[in-house]
């Protein structure tokens, strides 16, 4: 029988549905409490919040220290580039220190000498390995002419072979073609030097009699007009005397290694300058 | 361009080239390597010119080349140019019997003709020189090695002088030349 000529079951769903919202509000004790209905949820939801929160803050992490590696890459980038360019300003300085230091010691050289000097740089060395030669800067515009002496603070190199213009080779005293006079600086023994390789000379036509120890220095004699008297060449580094020989076979080690030259100085006029007291007193 | 323009451009790049080789040799690599023995890049210039021109026309070349590479050197005109003769003919000879178009034939012919060169030098230094020129194995052994391996770059280079300035292509295989 139904009077009104409705369904009751919808009418049934309908009021549920309106009044569970109503009857949870009544039933809400406080705005902190969780139902019991609510509680397994609850207990989920934590559970996978705290899985995701996990994950996250691991993902979080791994991008923030990846993150931070890109950063610290960056930066450790950085500071080598730093590094290098510190390294590399402190190898100039020190390259600048010993250059300042050698073209000081030039200077004061040239100061203290009554001698008229040029100064020069070393360019190049010979094409042919065979032949001891070295290119400086200054020519025949700077007052250069074939024969003069080349020198350093330390002694004799060699002498001025082919000037041009602007450039001069130096026959250095090494060479096979080089020839000087000189005289070991202690028992004034006389001989002359000749190249022989690229790191040693030898000290000729002496007589066997004449007093040469290893070890001794050989000087410039002056008289060749080429060098200032007393200027060092080499150290005697081998002596032999043979019987069916007139002379003495002397080896010397130059006391300038051609090798290592970078400034030199070519003597335009040597006005008389005898070093032999300073050497003597060097030794 | 006219034939004789172009020998005229190809002999001016080849002095051109003989010059920076030279100066590399004598200046760039002693001032940033040092003293330690440098490559025989002229050397390899008459190497190119006595393998691809015929042998008259490279013993002329090689003899201008040599007044162009002199002032690099103390080595008297006439030392220079009786060392390029018989070194122009050695490697001639040996061209004739064995050659094939190419940067590896150029590097095995720079090490022989560096060894042949080191061996004409030194015997002629021992017949005509009132000083002759010691053994020095270390610097001989160092430009025995270094030479070769520059050969590649020096055969491009001078290939390239070649085909800009249209010379003829390159000799066969063991061709003499008269």
């Amino acid at each position: 029988m139904n009077f009104l000529n409705f369904n009751l079951k919808k009418v049934l769903l309908f009021i549920c549905i309106i009044a569970l919202p109503l009857v949870s509000i009544n039933t809400q004790q406080g705005p902190r409490d969780t139902g019991w209905y609510n509680k397994p949820f609850s207990f989920l939801a934590g559970m996978a919040q705290g899985m995701f929160f996990s994950f996250s803050d691991g993902v979080r992490g791994t991008t923030s220290l990846y993150l931070d590696l890109i950063n610290i890459k960056r930066e450790n980038s950085k500071l080598n580039d730093q590094n290098k360019e510190l390294q590399a300003r402190l190898i100039a300085n020190e390259e600048l220190k010993k250059e300042n230091d050698r073209l000081t010691a030039l200077l004061d050289f040239k100061q203290q000498t009554k001698m008229e000097l040029v100064a020069a740089r070393v360019m190049s060395k010979d094409l042919m390995s065979d032949h001891l030669t070295i290119q400086i800067d200054k020519g025949t515009h700077h007052g250069l002419k074939a024969g003069q002496a080349v020198i350093t603070t330390e002694g004799a190199v060699g002498y001025i072979f082919r000037p041009e213009a602007f450039s001069a080779q130096v026959l250095l005293i090494t060479d096979r073609y080089s020839v000087v006079d000189g005289i070991i600086s202690r028992s004034r023994a006389r001989g002359i030097v000749e190249g022989k390789n690229q790191s040693t000379c030898a000290l000729k036509y002496v007589e066997k009699t004449e007093d040469i120890q290893v070890g001794d220095l050989v000087v410039t004699s002056g008289i060749d007009n080429i060098f200032p008297k007393g200027f060092p060449i080499a150290k005697v580094e081998l002596v032999e005397s043979k019987s069916y020989s007139v002379s003495m076979k002397v080896e010397l080690r130059p006391v300038v290694d051609p090798d290592k030259i970078e400034e030199v100085f070519v003597i335009r006029n040597a006005a008389n300058e005898d070093r032999t007291p300073r050497v003597s007193l060097n030794q | 361009m006219p034939t004789q323009k172009l020998h005229l451009l190809n002999a001016a790049l080849l002095i051109l080239a003989t010059l920076i080789l030279c100066s590399f040799q004598t200046t760039f690599w002693y001032q940033v390597v040092g003293s330690v023995a440098a490559p025989m890049l002229w050397l390899l210039v008459f190497l190119y010119v006595t393998l691809y021109r015929k042998r008259s026309e490279a013993i002329f070349i090689n003899y201008a080349l040599a007044v162009v590479i002199s002032p690099f050197t103390s080595m008297g005109i006439g030392t220079l140019w009786m060392i390029t003769l018989f070194y122009t003919l050695a490697v001639s000879i040996v061209k004739e019997r064995v050659f094939w178009p190419g940067t590896r034939y150029f590097i095995a012919a720079s090490a022989l003709s560096t060894l042949a060169f080191h061996i004409i030098s030194w015997l002629l230094s021992r017949t005509i020189e009132a000083n002759p020129i010691g053994s020095q194995l270390g610097p001989r052994l160092l430009e025995l090695i270094f030479t070769p391996l520059w050969a590649a770059p020096v055969y491009w280079l001078f290939s390239f002088i070649d085909q800009i300035s249209e010379r003829d292509p390159l000799p066969e295989r063991g061709t003499p030349h008269t």
